[in-house]
């Protein structure tokens, strides 16, 4: 049952067309308005993102981060970069591809400005309907995300290619081979997410978990798509593109000023949208306690939403300042004999519940009998259950996959309780160390 | 305090296996003999399980009586715990038998001291400069080489004064003759 | 030539591996990290390193000729800005060649003191390889912690010697002044609490599942190999060779303290690691019975202000940070020395650095060099 996607800028051209605007002039300014609030949005954004990056990291560190610019808080930090990078002077060497090296910036910065079409950012109501904050839900928005994810890396390529310097077609070609090997992965766990939610639409997703947020059933999913994520967004531990490539600075080191501002700021927003993407998938995007009633609704939804990825945030800065860099042979033999069949096995575990009727992992959203036996699959004819009620809706052999599936729960659970207990032990390396002690106060041998 | 360890008398075991000439300093732990005799040496040091140096911690060089060259290796034997300073006198031709065959230390340790003093250790397989450039002409530590009396590149002598200008040259004017007149 | 000395060779295993074009890639001079100014050609097979070749001399100051022209005294600050990150080990490098062929009484409580200095310098150096070793790697966060700690030792040896990194303490005949009851009050405050920071330092990166498996089995050098390439220090230990010059070639009075030699087990990066964690927390040990037992006396034996040791040569050496720092000194009886050679420990370290690293990857280079802990001015002098 999808949802029909009403958003609030419909609402908008709604009150202009009573206005008596014609309909295009209605749907213009509604699409302006949605534009410049999501530019301005992405600007604030990405710039407290690089101030909250610089303290939280400063204060891992045992220092304060900037806290001059602005006041003790540094506020006005970001400001100042952005200044001192539009000033910069603009160098592109002699012996560039130009249309490749004046472009990818933009090839790379467009396709995560164009994820925020579809990204809720909460849920409102005017005039008693349900209006969603969302620029527009396409019915294919998973499928959407994921292939912008793939654009940028074309802009990588030209980044690397254009610049003419061998080290920084090196570190693009790193770059690369990471994002495309960690995609795979990726892309599997948010199938999963979307078999669970029955919809690649996100704002299916998020009212699929209205009864149970979808990181509890699809948790090694979400293991997975936090750790490729990273990898996503070559962030720390798997930083190699940005560092250390025979120790030049990967593929945006011939760039300077506005242009390299353009690649930092895609990192940036790159984060805040996988961080959202992962609170939309997995928790339950603007769901919480709504403590400010049903007027305040976009409130409380939005602080939710914001709240939640802000969280996940902070675990990618919290990442970078604990971990060291993963070795590149390292890193594709974690993506492709790890994560990849990890990720497999899940996809078909999820699948195998579903088609046994789990509701658990069906979003409590069963077929009833009757259109399962008329085999429509219409989608009208699902219906939300309670736990006890779908117990007695599902066949013997339902039940028994259902009971099996509460085993390997327990067992993932027990597993993680491990090693959390063995975390919480203080971690000794498992390896055995000699430490042979020569003689203790060996005398002299004369 | 002086290092306290083994101390044994290796002169019976010398007197045994070497036949050459030499000196042996039983307090200092001291073995001076002249350097055409080392390949012979090095053997019995390395190999003889009474001696059992297996430790090059050091080699270096040093010009005792002006002109006349030695090498000294510092050997070490960690499975016996004792020590020796081996002199050797380098010949007039500054050559000396590389000791890289029986220590791989030796190999960096004796490009130093070719650098610094020109001793060509022969049967080394690498044997270039180690802390100056390929180009320079002099040996620094030779005592010929006087260092506080060099002032600029053309007292260096040698492929140096290429880039050096000669050394008296009339300093030029500040200002040149046709400005003076506009000033 | 060189035998492998039972060393891996890397590459033979990957014979089968995909090849690519050879190239030749300058691993320039300047270095993100904190070493130096050193040079690496590396040759290398894509990824795949067929062999690294340091070139030197960046930093080669002549301080050996210039030591045949300066009096004894005037040496130890000299020597200061070898090792300028172990600056203590230096002028007690200074000092005991003098003394060795001077044949003085150091009081003893001067050698007590000395110990000391030499331990904290210890901590201090060990910190600071630390901290590069973790940026190396990526980890940004533990070279704070590590300098945090580094800041109170250095603190410590301020206030003795009124320098923060190049002492000029520790003299011929003794020190410079004794030290007093604050030093040793703010000393005993800092061990009670450096072990506790020590294994701060460590959770954050010892027990990281990524550190280890960029550091297990990474840079293998064999004891054989290690005694052959005249390894030492941290680099022995790791390979497996129970050699510490305070116990094997004991000087000064490290016989009336009792601590333990870290050995490592396979003499990868994992193991010399581990070595300079242990030698840091011996070294605290060894500070905290030194300050117990420490005797009353003179700072400093009576000498004249121009010290002319008897002629002769010597070569004296000790457990210096970084592995075993020699001098030889040859004297003829005259103010100056006549000949007077360092022996460093980074420099015949990286020696063996062109075998520890064949066959293994760009990253595997840097973190082999980082635990290799070579200091520029110590190898070009």
């Amino acid at each position: 049952m999808i949802v029909s996607s009403t958003t609030i800028w419909e609402a908008l051209r709604g009150l202009l067309l009573g206005w008596g605007i014609p309909y295009a002039w209605a749907q213009a300014i509604m699409l302006f308005v949605a534009f410049l609030t999501v530019a301005l949005f992405i600007i604030i954004t990405v710039l407290l993102l690089t101030l909250l990056e610089r303290r939280l990291i400063g204060w891992i560190q045992l220092r304060p981060g900037p806290n001059r610019v602005g006041g003790r808080t540094g506020i006005l930090q970001p400001i100042a970069d952005a200044l001192k990078l539009l000033f910069k002077e603009d160098i592109i060497p002699l012996n560039v591809d130009r249309p490749s090296y004046l472009c990818a910036p933009y090839v790379v910065f467009i396709p995560v400005m164009l994820m925020f079409v579809v990204l809720p950012f909460g849920i409102s109501i005017i005039n008693g309907a349900y209006k969603y904050i969302i620029i527009s839900d396409l019915n294919i928005g998973l499928a959407y995300i994921i292939a912008l994810g793939s654009i940028q890396v074309i802009g990588i390529i030209m980044a690397g290619w254009g610049s003419g310097n061998k080290y920084a077609l090196f570190g693009a070609m790193r770059s690369v081979a990471q994002i495309i090997s960690y995609e795979v992965p990726m892309v599997l766990s948010l199938i999963s997410v979307a078999l669970f939610a029955g919809s690649l639409s996100l704002i299916d997703i998020v009212q699929a978990q209205s009864t149970l947020w979808a990181f509890i059933p699809l948790f090694p999913a979400f293991i997975i798509m936090l750790i490729t994520a990273i990898a996503e967004t070559n962030r720390c531990p798997f930083d190699l593109p940005e560092a250390e490539s025979e120790i030049v600075a990967g593929f945006h080191i011939e760039y300077s000023g506005m242009r390299f501002a353009l690649f930092y700021l895609a990192e940036y927003v790159s984060i805040f949208v996988m961080s959202s993407l992962i609170t939309i998938c997995f928790f339950g995007g603007w769901k919480g306690p709504m403590f400010l009633g049903e007027s305040g609704l976009w409130f409380t939804s939005m602080f939710w939403f914001m709240a939640k990825t802000f969280f996940f945030v902070w675990c990618f800065i919290w990442f970078r300042g604990t971990f060291p860099r993963i070795r590149v042979d390292q890193l594709m033999v974690f993506a492709w004999k790890f994560l990849l069949p990890v990720a497999v096995l899940q996809l078909i575990y999820v699948g195998w519940a579903i088609t046994y009727r789990n509701p658990v992992f069906s979003a409590f959203r069963i077929p009833s009998n009757s259109a399962l036996q008329a085999y429509k699959g219409e989608l009208s004819s699902y219906d939300y259950m309670t736990m006890g009620g779908a117990l007695k809706v599902l066949t013997t052999s339902e039940q028994v996959a259902f009971g099996i599936s509460v085993i390997v729960a327990i067992g993932v659970a027990l597993f993680l309780a491990a090693i959390l207990w063995r975390t919480y032990l203080g971690y000794k390396p498992s390896h055995v160390f000699t430490m042979e002690l020569a003689q203790k106060g060996r005398e002299n041998d004369d | 305090m002086t290092p306290t360890l083994n101390k044994p008398d290796f002169a019976p075991i010398l007197v045994e296996r070497i036949k050459f000439p030499y000196e042996y300093d039983a307090s200092r732990q001291i073995l001076r003999l002249d350097a055409e005799h080392l390949p012979s040496l090095f053997p019995v040091l390395k190999g003889d399980e009474r001696l059992a140096f297996d430790y090059l911690r050091g080699l270096t060089g040093k010009e005792q009586p002006e002109g006349v060259y030695h090498v000294v290796y510092m050997l070490a034997s960690i499975s016996l715990r004792h020590d020796l300073l081996v002199v050797a006198k380098a010949p007039e031709s500054m050559q000396v038998p590389s000791a890289t065959p029986y220590w791989a230390s030796a190999d960096w340790l004796e490009r130093e001291t070719y650098d610094m003093f020109g001793i060509v250790f022969t049967g080394h397989p690498d044997l270039r400069r180690i802390y100056m450039e390929e180009t320079v002409s002099f040996f620094p530590l030779r005592k010929s080489f006087k260092v506080l009396q060099v002032v600029n590149l053309y007292d260096l002598g040698g492929a140096e004064r290429d880039f050096a200008k000669p050394k008296k040259e009339t300093p030029k004017p500040a200002v040149s003759a046709k400005d003076a007149e506009k000033l | 030539m060189n035998p492998l000395y039972g060393q891996p060779d890397l590459m033979e295993k990957r014979q089968d591996d995909l090849h690519t074009q050879e190239l030749t890639l300058n691993v320039g001079p300047q270095h993100p990290s904190t070493h130096g100014v050193l040079r690496l050609v590396i040759v290398s097979d894509g990824e795949i390193i067929k062999s690294v070749e340091p070139h030197l001399g960046f930093l080669h100051r002549g301080m050996e000729k210039n030591s045949e022209s300066r009096e004894y005294r005037m040496l130890v600050p000299l020597w200061d800005r070898a090792d300028y990150l172990s600056a203590m080990h230096m002028d007690y490098m200074v000092s005991s060649a003098a003394e060795a062929l001077m044949e003085i009484e150091v009081p003893r409580r001067a050698e007590y003191i000395r110990v000391i200095m030499l331990e904290l310098q210890r901590i201090a150096s060990h910190l600071f390889w630390f901290a590069s070793i973790a940026l190396d790697s990526g980890a940004t966060t533990p070279m704070f912690y590590a300098f945090r700690e580094r800041e109170k030792v250095i603190d410590l040896l301020e206030l003795v010697s009124g320098a923060r990194l190049l002492y000029n303490y520790i003299r011929p005949g003794g020190l410079r002044n004794d030290i007093d009851a604050r030093f040793i009050e703010n000393t005993s405050k800092f061990l009670k609490t450096f072990p506790a920071y020590l294994d701060e330092c460590e959770q954050i990166y010892s027990g990281n599942a990524i550190f280890i498996n960029r550091a297990r089995k990474v840079g293998v050098l064999t004891k054989e190999a290690a005694i052959a390439y005249a390894a030492s220090g941290p680099v022995l230990r790791g390979s497996g060779v129970p050699w510490d010059l305070r116990k094997d070639e004991p000087y000064s009075v490290y016989p009336e303290f009792s601590f333990d030699i870290p050995i490592g087990e396979n003499g990868d990066v994992l193991d010399r690691y581990q070595v300079r964690f242990y030698e840091m927390r011996m070294s605290a040990e060894i500070v905290r019975q030194a300050l117990e037992g420490l005797p009353e006396g003179g700072h400093t034996a009576k000498l004249p202000s121009v010290i002319k040791p008897k002629a002769g040569e010597v070569y004296v050496r000790q457990e210096a940070s970084r592995g075993e720092l020699g001098c030889y000194l040859v004297s003829e009886g005259g103010s100056k020395p006549w000949r007077f050679h360092v022996r460093p420990p980074s420099f015949v370290n990286l020696a063996a650095l062109n075998k520890m690293a064949r066959g293994h990857l760009f990253a595997d280079l840097i973190m082999i060099f980082a635990s290799l802990d070579v200091v520029l001015g110590d190898v070009d002098k």
